[in-house]
C-alpha cells in the first residue's frame, strides 16, 4: 500500500514495484521478440531454404560491383521498360541481391495507386547470378521485429502507443528502482543462491546493475522510435500549420520519379558509378542501387549507403545521371528511417494503413513469395499519424534519401535521433557484438523476469495472499515458458505448412498466436510448478529439434549450404536454436519433482 | 467500507496528476524548449526534434516526482509553478521572435 508520509526511498520502493507489475509482462514480451529480432535476417535466411544451396555472394566492393552486374542484366532482359529498377546489394548478413522492378502486374503497395513505384514485382539472385527458386511466403524474422512494437493484430496506432506506453512506464521503473536499490555496488556483488526470495532479489540486482546503461539506452531509445506518435508538442509548436513540412526536413522521402524524356539512351556501366560512391564514403559499401528510367535518357543512379557500417541510423545516399555516370546530388545528411513491412502478404488493406501513417516511404516488401520476408527495412519510423503524409513506396522499404543536392551534415539533435534509432536497431553490430546485444536483451528479459517472479514469491509468503497472485503466476508462465515455446513453434510451421497454402505468411503467425493461446490456457488453468516444467521441456525439444527439422525438411541440395550462402550463416542460426533449446532445457530439468527428504 | 482509505485517494490523485498533468506540463516544456532552441539559433527541424527529445527525460522525471512529493499540496503548488513559468517563458519568446 502506498507509504503515506512515508519516505522518499519507501515511495519509490512502492512505485517501483507497481510500475513493473502494471507494465512488467507486456514489457517481457517485447523484450524476447525484440531480442529475436536482432537475428532478423538470419532467422528470415534459415526459414526460406530453398535459397540455402545459392552461391553466396561475396559482401565487398568487387562483390557487390559484380552483384549489380548480374542484376542489371537480369533486369535488361525481364523489364526493359520499367520505370524504375530497385536492386538490394548483397551485405554480410544477406549474402544474395534482391531485385524488385515496377510493373502493372506486380503487387500494389501502399497507398501509391497511381504514383510511380506503386506496383512491384521481384526476385533474388545468388552470387553466381543465378534466379534463386520462388520460395515459401514468409514474414521470416521480420514478424519478430514488426510484432514487438505494433502487437501485429492491433490497428497500427494503437499497438504503437500501447507499447510506447509500457515503455515510458519502463522508465519510471528504472529511475525508481535505482533510487530504492541505494547500495548499488554492494548489492551488485551479493548474490546468495538456493534461499528462494532473498536468491531472486540478488538476482534482480545484478542483473539490473550489470547491464543498466543497456536497459536505459533500449528503453529511450525505443520511446524516441516514435516520438513523434506520441510526443508531437514540439512539432505542432514549431510547425503548426503543416506538420509535413517537419516530417519532409527530418526524413528525407524517396526523389521523385524523373519524367522520361521518350529518347532512349544507354545506361551508364555501374561499376564507375559504385566506385565513386565507396569512394565519397572512404570505403562505406552500399545497400542499394535504384535505376529510375532505365534505357531513357533521362535516366538516374541512386545509391544508397550502407548504414550497417556506421552507428546512425541516418542514410546517405548519392544520385547519378544515369547516362553520364556522373554524380548530380546526394544527402549526407539525410535524416531517414524507414519502416517495417506490415504489408505484403497481409493484403493491400494492411499496407494502406501503415502506409497512411507513415512519414517515410513505405515498406512494403515485394510480392513474389521470394521475397515477402525481406522488409530489409529498418526503423519502424517516427511515425506520422496523419494520413496526409506523402508516401512512395519502394519495395523494403527503404527512403533513398537524394533528394538535395547539398549534403549539409547533420546537425547535433538529429544525430542524436539517429544514433538512438540507429543503437536501437542495431544494425552496426558486428557478429561478436551483435551476440552481446542479444545477450543484453535476454538480460534485460531475465531482469523483468525476475522481477515479477519476485512479486509472486513474496505474495506468497504473506498470510492472507492477495487477489491477483494467481493470475500473476499465471502470467509469469505465459510470458517465461509458454511465448518460447511458441516462438520455436513459429520456427516449426514455416517448415510444416504447405508451400502453397493462401495466406500462408499469415498463417505461419495466426499459428504461432494459437500455440502461444494454448499453451497460455493451461497456464491460466495450472500455474503450477509441474507447468513450468513442461512448458519449458516443451519449449526446449521443440528448439533443440529445429537443427535436425531444417536437416529433414530443406530441400537436399541445400545441405551443401553450411559451406555456401551465409557461409555457414544458416549452421550459426541452427547452433543459436540449439543453445536456446539447452537455456530452456536447464530451466525446466531444475524444475522436476524432487523427492524432499522427510 | 463505506470510506475508503486514504492512501487510496493519494494513489489516486497522484496518478491522475502524474499521467494527465505531467503529460500535459511535458509537452508544454517540450514546445517550450523547441522555441528557445529555435530563438537560440537552431534550425527549425532540429529544434523540434531537440524538443521531442528531451520530453521522456521530463516526463519520467514529472511522474517520479508526483510520487515522491511529501503532500498533494506541495505537488501540485510544484506543478502549477512549473507550467506557469514554461508559459511566461514561451510567450515571452515567441513574442520576441
Amino acid at each position: 500500500m502506498f507509504p503515506v508520509g512515508g519516505g522518499w526511498r519507501q515511495t519509490m520502493a512502492w512505485l517501483h514495484t507497481w510500475t513493473g507489475l502494471l507494465a512488467g509482462w507486456l514489457l517481457l514480451v517485447m523484450c524476447l521478440t525484440g531480442s529475436a529480432a536482432y537475428y532478423r535476417d538470419e532467422i528470415s535466411l534459415w526459414m526460406q531454404p530453398a535459397w540455402h544451396a545459392g552461391v553466396a555472394a561475396r559482401t565487398t566492393a568487387d562483390g557487390q560491383r559484380e552483384a549489380a552486374r548480374f542484376a542489371l542484366a537480369h533486369l535488361q532482359h525481364t523489364a526493359p521498360q520499367a520505370d524504375s529498377w530497385i536492386i538490394d546489394l548483397p551485405q554480410p548478413r544477406k549474402p544474395y541481391t534482391e531485385i524488385s522492378w515496377t510493373s502493372a502486374r506486380g503487387q500494389r503497395l501502399g497507398p501509391g495507386a497511381g504514383r510511380p513505384g506503386g506496383n512491384f514485382e521481384s526476385a533474388a539472385l545468388d552470387g553466381a547470378g543465378q534466379l534463386l527458386p520462388a520460395e515459401r511466403a514468409t514474414r521470416g524474422g521480420g514478424f519478430f521485429a514488426v510484432f514487438h512494437f505494433t502487437l501485429h493484430y492491433l490497428p497500427v496506432r494503437w499497438g504503437r502507443w500501447i507499447t510506447s506506453i509500457a515503455t515510458m512506464v519502463m522508465l519510471v521503473a528504472l529511475v525508481s528502482g535505482v533510487i530504492t536499490h541505494r547500495r548499488f555496488f554492494a548489492d551488485f556483488f551479493t548474490f546468495r543462491p538456493g534461499k528462494g526470495q532473498r536468491s531472486w532479489l540478488d538476482a534482480h540486482n545484478a542483473l539490473a546493475v550489470l547491464a543498466l546503461p543497456y536497459h536505459a539506452m533500449i528503453c529511450y531509445s525505443g520511446l524516441a522510435t516514435l516520438m513523434l506518435l506520441t510526443m508531437p508538442a514540439a512539432v505542432n509548436q514549431l510547425y503548426p500549420d503543416n506538420r509535413g513540412d517537419f516530417v519532409r526536413a527530418a526524413l528525407p522521402q524517396a526523389p521523385p520519379l524523373v519524367a522520361a524524356s521518350g529518347r532512349p539512351a544507354l545506361l551508364a556501366d555501374t561499376g564507375p558509378v559504385l566506385e565513386q560512391a565507396y569512394a565519397r564514403w572512404n570505403g562505406g559499401l552500399a545497400t542499394r542501387l535504384t535505376v529510375q528510367r532505365p534505357n531513357d535518357a533521362a535516366a538516374r543512379y541512386i545509391v544508397q549507403r550502407d548504414e550497417a557500417e556506421r552507428l546512425s541510423s541516418e542514410r546517405q545516399s548519392l544520385v547519378f545521371d544515369g547516362v553520364a555516370g556522373t554524380v548530380i546530388g546526394g544527402s549526407g545528411a539525410a535524416r531517414s528511417s524507414a519502416t517495417p513491412s506490415e504489408a505484403s502478404p497481409l493484403g493491400a488493406a494492411a499496407a494502406a494503413a501503415t502506409a497512411s501513417i507513415n512519414a517515410a516511404s513505405v515498406a512494403a516488401a515485394p510480392a513474389s513469395a521470394a521475397s515477402t520476408v525481406t522488409a530489409s527495412v529498418a526503423a519502424p519510423s517516427v511515425v506520422e499519424p496523419s494520413a496526409a503524409a506523402a508516401s512512395a513506396d519502394v519495395p523494403s522499404g527503404a527512403a533513398a534519401s537524394a533528394a538535395a543536392a547539398s549534403a549539409a551534415a547533420a546537425s547535433a539533435a538529429a544525430q542524436t535521433r539517429n544514433t538512438l534509432v540507429g543503437l536501437h536497431l542495431g544494425h552496426f553490430a558486428d557478429p561478436l557484438l551483435r551476440a552481446l546485444l542479444f545477450a543484453c536483451g535476454l538480460g534485460a528479459c531475465a531482469l523483468m523476469g525476475t522481477g515479477v517472479l519476485l512479486w509472486t514469491v513474496k505474495a506468497r509468503l504473506r498470510p492472507r495472499p492477495p487477489a491477483g497472485l494467481r493470475l500473476a503466476e499465471s502470467l509469469n508462465l505465459v510470458t517465461l515458458a509458454a511465448l518460447p515455446a511458441a516462438m520455436a513453434g513459429y520456427f516449426w510451421l514455416n517448415r510444416l505448412l504447405p508451400d502453397t497454402m493462401a495466406r500462408r505468411a499469415a498463417a505461419e503467425i495466426d499459428g504461432f498466436f494459437m500455440l502461444w493461446g494454448m499453451l497460455a490456457v493451461a497456464a491460466l488453468a495450472w500455474p503450477s510448478r509441474r507447468m513450468w516444467m513442461v512448458q519449458l521441456l516443451l519449449g526446449a525439444a521443440l528448439f533443440a529439434a529445429l537443427p535436425v527439422l531444417n536437416l529433414v525438411t530443406a530441400p537436399a541440395d541445400a545441405h551443401v549450404a553450411l559451406l555456401d550462402i551465409g557461409t555457414g550463416m544458416v549452421a550459426a542460426t541452427d547452433a543459436g536454436l540449439l543453445l536456446c533449446g539447452a537455456l530452456l532445457g536447464w530451466a525446466g530439468w531444475r524444475l522436476r519433482p524432487r523427492v524432499v527428504a522427510p | 467500507m463505506s470510506r475508503p482509505d486514504p492512501w487510496r485517494w493519494q494513489v489516486a490523485l497522484r496518478a491522475i496528476t502524474a499521467i494527465a498533468g505531467g503529460y500535459a506540463l511535458t509537452a508544454l516544456a517540450s514546445a517550450t524548449l523547441a522555441v528557445l532552441a529555435l530563438a537560440l539559433g537552431m534550425a527549425r527541424v532540429d529544434a523540434a526534434l531537440a524538443g521531442m527529445l528531451a520530453s521522456f527525460a521530463c516526463y519520467g522525471a514529472i511522474i517520479v516526482w508526483s510520487f515522491g512529493a511529501a503532500t498533494l499540496a506541495r505537488l501540485w503548488g510544484s506543478l502549477a509553478a512549473a507550467t506557469a513559468l514554461l508559459w511566461v517563458v514561451r510567450a515571452v519568446v515567441t513574442a520576441l521572435a
